[in-house]
């Protein structure tokens, strides 16, 4: 039955997993293409060094932000022609719920394998095809690991919203729009208060603090 | 003509829109709009009248004593009680010297500045008076410390106009911590022997490194021939004109170390590149000012004559290579966090994933199909 789930799957979401996979393994390759003025012969320059991390560091933000949209288009299209056919097809299977459930998960989750491997890949082979200044180092194991780790945390956070009721979506929109309403409202009475600061503090410091930090190929 | 304008007055008055209050309840609503209007603009006139008539407070946190306009009294208390803690710890018994002056937070748009008898201080800052918040306690807190460094520094000659000074300003624990972990950076990232070797821990080159060491050599600042010979290349390329009368040595450099060491023998040193930022320079002098406690800044500023080695071994009580030494090892564990995910941090990404599917496990969403 996994199976069927993940044919099925792959074929409402291989555009996304596929312009994922290019993402993935382009990114850190043209991240190095970009610094590599700084590293190979001219590596040892006054200033290179400082000036390659700069350059990796202006991609860092690309990796969450991709593990973030692919966890996102992968966890919608999992549910998406359940939601049209009214949950039909699902409920004249013979499993019960949480196994269909969990069946959907792993098979958006198997899917995200592959820009994971692609990211992999791109960060060994960008990796290995530098000179690096002395002093820095490459981590394209760690930044795979971190990108798997987000593209998890996205993929589970949008596939429950997804799975619940058009009703739980509605209340998390709602509040989500009551937010961004206080928010503008305070800010145009000049009221010392920012709900949408505090609430992003304690969401990067909770659930999505994986996609905080440095994302850098190459760092000290 | 005449029915034809009572046409044209019928349809002019059909196509008129509705007034938008018509009903008892709306005027009252547009009556509660304006007098709350009213309030919020009685308010700011209130604050405005108090500023023409200069009404001032004094506030007074530790050694430090602020005076700012009345409407602005409590975020600019706050932005003080914030500052104070930086200012003692860094200055130390050296602050007790503020106690004599004035700091007064002043808006340019405010008229004319308080009368005080000297020694005073304005510190500027904008405000927005109309707002229910004014000032940002934070920005004045920055500006308190920065106007208690002024202030402390006033009968130094040189401060901030030389290049290289070695007084320094309070900072948030955050900013200080970002500095010392950019030291970090800069350490690892400079080219130079004597860094790497600074780096891996031969004091005696952090000590060149960091302008602290007792002879500005050339010889000792670039160690190997490599070294010397790189530098005479880039001031060649960057100030050609220091080395044109000295076109020989210049050729005969890029073969023979010696010619190379006697080239930069000649330059003067001020034409000398410095192989670490004053930002990072400024760590070691921060360093040594925490370790020799409450009397370290004072020290440090009677050793404005000194070279920095003895400045900072002075201002620490300890010998020159024991700060370093301390410099360094604090250097070392303000090393940035990589891209490395540790061990708490991937388990807890994973029990968050494991989380949300457990909602997804107890939708509802069967139920109501």
């Amino acid at each position: 039955m996994f199976k069927v789930v993940f044919l099925t799957q792959w074929k409402w979401s291989r555009t996304a997993v596929l312009a994922g996979v290019f993402a993935a393994f382009a990114l850190p390759i043209l991240s190095v293409q970009q610094a590599g003025v700084f590293a190979g012969p001219t590596r040892e320059l006054p200033g290179h060094a400082r000036r390659l991390l700069d350059t990796v560091q202006t991609w860092g933000i690309a990796y969450p932000l991709l593990a973030l949209v692919l966890g996102v288009l992968v966890a919608v299209t999992a549910w998406a022609a359940d939601h049209r056919g009214r949950h039909v097809y699902a409920l004249a299977l013979p499993v019960p719920r949480w196994h269909y459930v969990l069946l959907r998960f792993a098979a958006g989750g198997a899917l995200l394998l592959a820009p994971l491997a692609a990211l992999g890949v791109g960060a060994l082979l960008a990796s290995a095809s530098v000179t690096l200044p002395p002093g820095l180092q490459a981590y394209p194991v760690a930044l795979t690991v971190r990108f798997g780790l987000a593209l998890l945390v996205a993929y589970a956070v949008i596939f429950s919203i997804s799975a619940g009721t058009p009703r739980t979506a509605a209340i998390v929109l709602s509040a989500i729009a009551f937010l961004v309403a206080v928010e503008v409202l305070a800010a145009a009475v000049h009221a010392p208060i920012d709900p949408l600061q505090f609430l992003g503090s304690r969401v990067l410091s909770g659930p999505f603090g994986i996609f905080t930090g440095r994302w850098m190929l190459i760092d000290v | 003509m005449v029915r034809g304008a009572w046409y044209v007055a019928l349809l002019g008055t059909l196509s008129v829109p509705r007034a938008p209050a018509q009903t008892v309840a709306e005027l009252r609503q547009r009556v509660q709009a304006l007098e709350a209007r009213h309030r919020t603009a009685a308010a700011a006139a209130n604050r405005a009248d108090s500023l023409t008539t200069g009404a001032t407070d004094t506030i007074r946190v530790g050694m430090l004593t602020v005076v700012a306009a009345q409407p602005i009294e409590k975020p600019v208390r706050r932005g003080v009680e914030l500052a104070w803690p930086a200012v003692d710890s860094l200055y130390g018994d050296a602050a007790g010297e503020l106690k004599r002056w004035t700091l007064v937070v002043w808006d340019p748009n405010q008229g004319r500045v308080p009368r005080l008898d000297p020694p005073k201080l304005l510190i500027t800052v904008n405000v927005n008076w109309t707002a229910p918040v004014a000032i940002d306690p934070v920005d004045v807190s920055r500006r308190v410390m920065s106007g208690s460094a002024q202030a402390l520094h006033a009968d130094l000659e040189g401060w901030r106009t030389t290049p290289f000074h070695r007084w320094l300003e309070p900072a948030p624990a955050a900013d200080e911590q970002r500095l010392i972990s950019e030291a970090y950076v800069e350490l690892v990232t400079l080219p130079t022997h004597a860094a790497q070797e600074c780096f891996s821990g031969v004091l005696e080159r952090c000590r060149t490194v960091l302008g602290a060491a007792p002879s500005n050599d050339p010889r000792s600042r670039w160690p190997t021939p490599d070294d010397r010979r790189a530098l005479v290349q880039r001031i060649a390329l960057e100030f050609p004109y220091v080395i044109r009368t000295r076109e020989p040595l210049l050729h005969s450099c890029l073969n023979a170390d010696q010619d190379c060491a006697t080239l930069l023998g000649s330059i003067a040193p001020e034409w000398l590149p410095e192989l670490v930022t004053q930002q990072t320079r400024n760590t070691l002098i921060r360093h040594a000012v925490r370790l020799g406690g409450r009397r370290g800044y004072q020290r440090l500023l009677q050793s404005a004559d000194l070279p920095l080695g003895v400045a900072v071994a002075d201002a620490a009580g300890l010998p020159v290579d024991s700060v370093v030494a301390s410099w360094r090892r604090a250097v070392l564990a303000a090393r940035p966090d990589v891209v490395t995910t540790s061990r708490f941090e991937g388990w807890l990404a994973v029990l968050w994933g494991v989380v949300f599917t457990t909602f997804a496990l107890a939708s509802t969403r069967w139920h109501r199909v």
